[in-house]
């Protein structure tokens, strides 16, 4: 690997670079430089939306007051960052976003993808048109009414599943929202139920990209489903697969604000108290915008090292990798 | 160029136009009036269907006298993330009307720091040349001495004031309505039960009395089971339950007086006690378990069907709720008073049973400094606060909306019977509804009714015996321990502390299994407050608790000499 690194930096290879890989790039965009005009209100769209605002984490080296706004205030160096690890619940609020993401990536990660290959074998074209927007329409309704539906449900007052406990097998009603060993599972759950759906979106075009001659060939040669799921489907699926798990491990201190403030109750708060809701609470609630800037700036620093290392080990391990 | 492409281009620059047009700041209508923002920065402040705030009948009276229309904003987000929306991108509407808590409290906190960067319109000047009315707005009459001392003058305003607080009462006679916060069973429960409401004095005995209803058996009006005691949203409130253990002379500020000393509220014995007593209702299917994260509309769910049998509220929630739903078919569950139950001091009171006769906390006006008419909106103001603007505001128009009887304004007969039918028919015309913009309201002073078409102190029978069971005193002189916190050395540590609190210790003591697992999490509770410097700050409480304001200003100076 080092030699191979030495290798990289001679001129001869930094000639056969420009050879092989730019020279290639600007012929093929000289030849279509109609089109890619097309890309410049995307340019300037994450120019202004996402480069300029970058700007904005210098906030978390600043004592921010409204009257200099952005562009003024003292710089303080790391204070934020001293206030926010000096706080008393630092490491549980760590604890808590990672046990939530981790058990998101597990458990809820899978899902889609099982889901877009159990959606693929169904074979008429009605009936899976309908499971699919069926399973879709979760994603378009907000956390407010998923958790609020939820409660009906759960409900130790007249809840479905509370009376089905009750009518079937003679149990007196759970409050499941209030038993702490309920949290995770119900987490798990809700948001399996909203984002299934929507995220096997990315898993049916990558199938449906398949070639169909490869099903064709493992029919003649004997091949039954599974066979066909494992030795093709999956593996021809792999690539998007691992990309969107190197992407979801960037959001790993994210454990997801709506749904967790939202099933927040005095029962589960010390293993629902995150990084996301304490840096709504001191930032946009407490005013406090320096120190929600140093735990963005915190949690982003941290999650784009997480990236960075899955991405080095996925092309290592599997020849995949972002970059 | 031909005909469709001109048309293209003519399209596209009407929209371009249009795009950006939005984006000018208009602040002159069409008669001529200027328009002035005012946000009314208070959650679920939206103006209701058909009310305008710009066009009305009394809006117009305005726009004449003074040369203002108002742009109504509301705040659909929580008040503090409004405020600090406008602060930090500057973008301050004219005139806000915003809650404001005093000392720590966050609102508080980030409209004196606006004040102090500059944000905020000195107020000293104006009212001295265009706003007369408002000049005794911060007169210790009106204002408790704390809040006049730390938040309206303190020494970094250097003299200046840069927001009042509105509502104020002219005389006794304004005193509100009391609360009569209470525990409320519904009376068929208590007749079949045969229980005396007054017998039931202290908590424990409410306890007793949940336990026979629990084993009662009694049904809501669709036959299912009673919860047997419950709140409405968000657990307001259980705290008539626990009053036993609660003194209302120490409501006022979050550290308490126990045993000679001063300590934080959750460090306190009572407040376990009160953790304890919930746990106990918890654990034995007392009390609604929803009740701490259910919404209003959950809450009046239960309540329309009769379904919590003891329910923790001030009077006229429960009756303004329920009079034409569960009442209407139902009179027999009509929900009355128990106890008094009394508290800690061996006192009636609950709740906010025990409160300050001048001003201490509520909802404050500023004006932005980058306001393009501050005279304008100083003489707008000026002329709302005057005896002739607060008669238009609350009445309307005479002749139109109301006449003179025995010198005294009164709604006319067809206004007040449309207000009876929908009470928004008032603000529709724009009655009652710039009065959040008047100082001293004193309805009951100047006009000789506090509510349309109402003697003074008219109440129902059922409303004066809640009242007389959970009474209201109102105190002379308070001084909030919170503003001596305030001075503590270390206070934005302890701040930060309270602000992130234990990590939900005491909650999960008060939703325990067990005593024993309650009293471990208490356990836990305080030895976190002491990791965190709770303990040297309470000594430090202790020492200062009676400093007088001379006192509190030197410990100021010598914090500023550092």
């Amino acid at each position: 690997m080092k030699a191979k690194a030495r290798k990289e930096k001679t001129p001869q290879n930094k000639s056969l670079f420009y050879e092989q890989k730019i020279r290639p790039a600007i012929k093929d965009i000289k030849f279509y430089r109609g089109l890619y005009w097309f890309i410049i209100p995307a340019l300037v769209w994450y120019f202004i939306f996402w480069l300029i605002p970058l700007y904005g984490i210098t906030l978390a080296f600043k004592d921010f007051n409204y009257r200099d706004g952005l562009f003024g205030n003292d710089w303080v160096g790391l204070k934020y960052f001293k206030t926010f690890i000096a706080n008393p619940q630092f490491w549980m609020m760590i604890r808590n976003t990672l046990t939530i993401s981790i058990l998101k990536m597990i458990l809820c990660f899978p899902v889609p993808i099982i889901f877009a290959l159990m959606l693929n074998e169904i074979q008429h074209p009605l009936s899976k048109r309908i499971m699919q927007t069926i399973s879709y329409l979760p994603h378009f309704v907000s956390w407010v009414i998923i958790v609020a539906i939820l409660n009906k449900f759960i409900s130790p007052y007249g809840g479905l599943i509370n009376e089905l406990r009750e009518k079937f097998f003679g149990l007196t009603p759970h409050y499941y929202m209030g038993d702490t060993k309920w949290f995770y599972p119900l987490i798990i759950l809700t948001h399996n139920y909203k984002t299934m759906g929507f995220s096997s979106i990315l898993y049916l075009s990558a199938i449906a990209g398949i070639d169909q001659e490869l099903y064709e060939a493992a029919y003649i040669d004997g091949a039954g489903k599974m066979r066909s799921l494992l030795s093709i489907t999956l593996p021809c699926i792999k690539p998007t697969i691992v990309l969107n798990f190197i992407l979801n491990i960037g959001g790993l201190l994210a454990a997801g604000f709506d749904q967790i403030y939202l099933m927040t109750n005095p029962s589960n708060e010390m293993i629902a108290n995150v990084l996301d809701v304490y840096s709504i609470n001191v930032g946009i609630k407490g005013g406090n915008f320096s120190l929600a800037t140093a735990v963005g700036l915190f949690t982003s620093a941290i999650s784009f090292l997480i990236v960075w290392a899955t991405n080095r080990i996925s092309r290592r391990i599997s020849e995949i990798s972002l970059w | 160029m031909n005909f469709k492409k001109k048309t293209a281009l003519l399209l596209a620059l009407v929209t371009a136009t249009g795009m950006f047009s939005g984006c000018s700041k208009q602040t002159a209508t069409k008669d001529g009036s200027v328009e002035v923002s005012f946000l009314n920065c208070w959650q679920g402040s939206e103006a209701p269907s058909g009310v305008d705030y710009a066009s009305n009948p009394v809006a117009d009276v305005i726009a004449e006298k003074t040369g203002v229309r108002l742009k109504y904003l509301s705040c659909p987000t929580s008040e503090i993330e409004r405020l600090n929306l406008a602060f930090s991108t500057g973008d301050v509407p004219d005139i806000v009307s915003a809650p404001f808590w005093g000392a720590h409290d966050p609102h508080t906190q980030v409209i004196k720091k606006a004040a102090e960067q500059g944000l905020l319109l000195p107020l000293n000047d104006y009212i001295e040349q265009y706003a007369p009315n408002l000049k005794d707005a911060w007169s210790p009459e009106l204002i408790s001495r704390d809040y006049l001392e730390n938040d309206f003058e303190p020494p970094v305003f250097e003299g200046e004031h840069y927001f009042f607080t509105t509502s104020l009462p002219l005389s006794d006679l304004d005193r509100p309505t009391p609360n009569a916060y209470n525990a409320y069973i519904r009376k068929d429960i208590l007749e079949a039960l045969g229980v005396d409401p007054a017998s039931i004095s202290d908590s424990e005995k409410l306890y007793e009395l949940m336990k026979q209803v629990k084993a009662g058996n009694f049904k809501d009006v669709n036959g299912n089971d009673v919860i047997v005691s419950g709140t409405w949203h968000s657990g307001w409130t259980f705290e008539p339950f626990y009053n036993t253990y609660v003194s209302q002379r120490d409501m006022f500020s979050s550290f308490k007086h126990e045993n000679g000393e001063i300590k934080l509220y959750q460090n306190t014995e009572r407040y376990a006690k009160q953790v304890l007593y919930l746990r106990k209702l918890r654990a034995e299917g007392l009390l609604d378990l929803e009740c701490t994260t259910q919404t209003n509309a959950q809450a009046v769910e239960k309540m329309s069907t009769g379904k919590v049998a003891i329910v923790g509220s001030p009077y006229t929630t429960v009756y303004d709720t329920l009079k034409n739903v569960l009442y209407k078919d139902h009179p027999e569950m009509e929900y009355v008073p128990l106890g008094p139950i009394m508290n800690m001091d061996g006192e009636p009171y609950q709740n906010t049973g025990v409160a300050r006769k001048k001003w201490g906390g509520g909802g404050v006006i500023f004006v932005s400094a980058t306001a393009k008419h501050p005279e304008k909106i100083m003489e707008f103001l000026n002329y709302l606060n005057s005896d002739e603007g607060v008669t238009l505001l609350r009445y309307g128009i005479e002749g139109t909306h109301y006449e003179l009887v025995d010198g005294k304004p009164r709604l006319k007969e067809d206004i007040l019977k449309s207000y009876e039918e929908d009470p928004l028919n008032l603000p529709r015309l724009g009655i009652n509804l710039y009065t959040p913009l008047i100082l001293k309201t004193g309805y009951a002073t100047r006009f000789g009714e506090d509510q349309y078409g109402k003697a003074l102190n008219e109440y129902t029978e059922a409303q004066k015996h809640a009242i007389e069971v959970s009474p209201t005193t109102y105190l002379e002189d308070v001084y909030s321990l919170n503003f001596v916190a305030t001075r503590y050395p270390k206070w934005d540590e302890i701040l930060n502390v309270m602000n992130t609190g234990d990590g939900g210790l005491m909650n999960k003591a008060g939703v325990a299994e067990t005593e024993e697992e309650a009293l471990e999490y208490i356990r836990q509770s305080r030895e976190f407050y002491a990791k965190n410097g709770m303990t040297e700050f309470e000594a430090w409480m202790t020492e200062h608790q009676n400093d007088t304001s001379e006192e509190l200003a030197a410990l100021d100076a010598a914090a500023a000499q550092k």
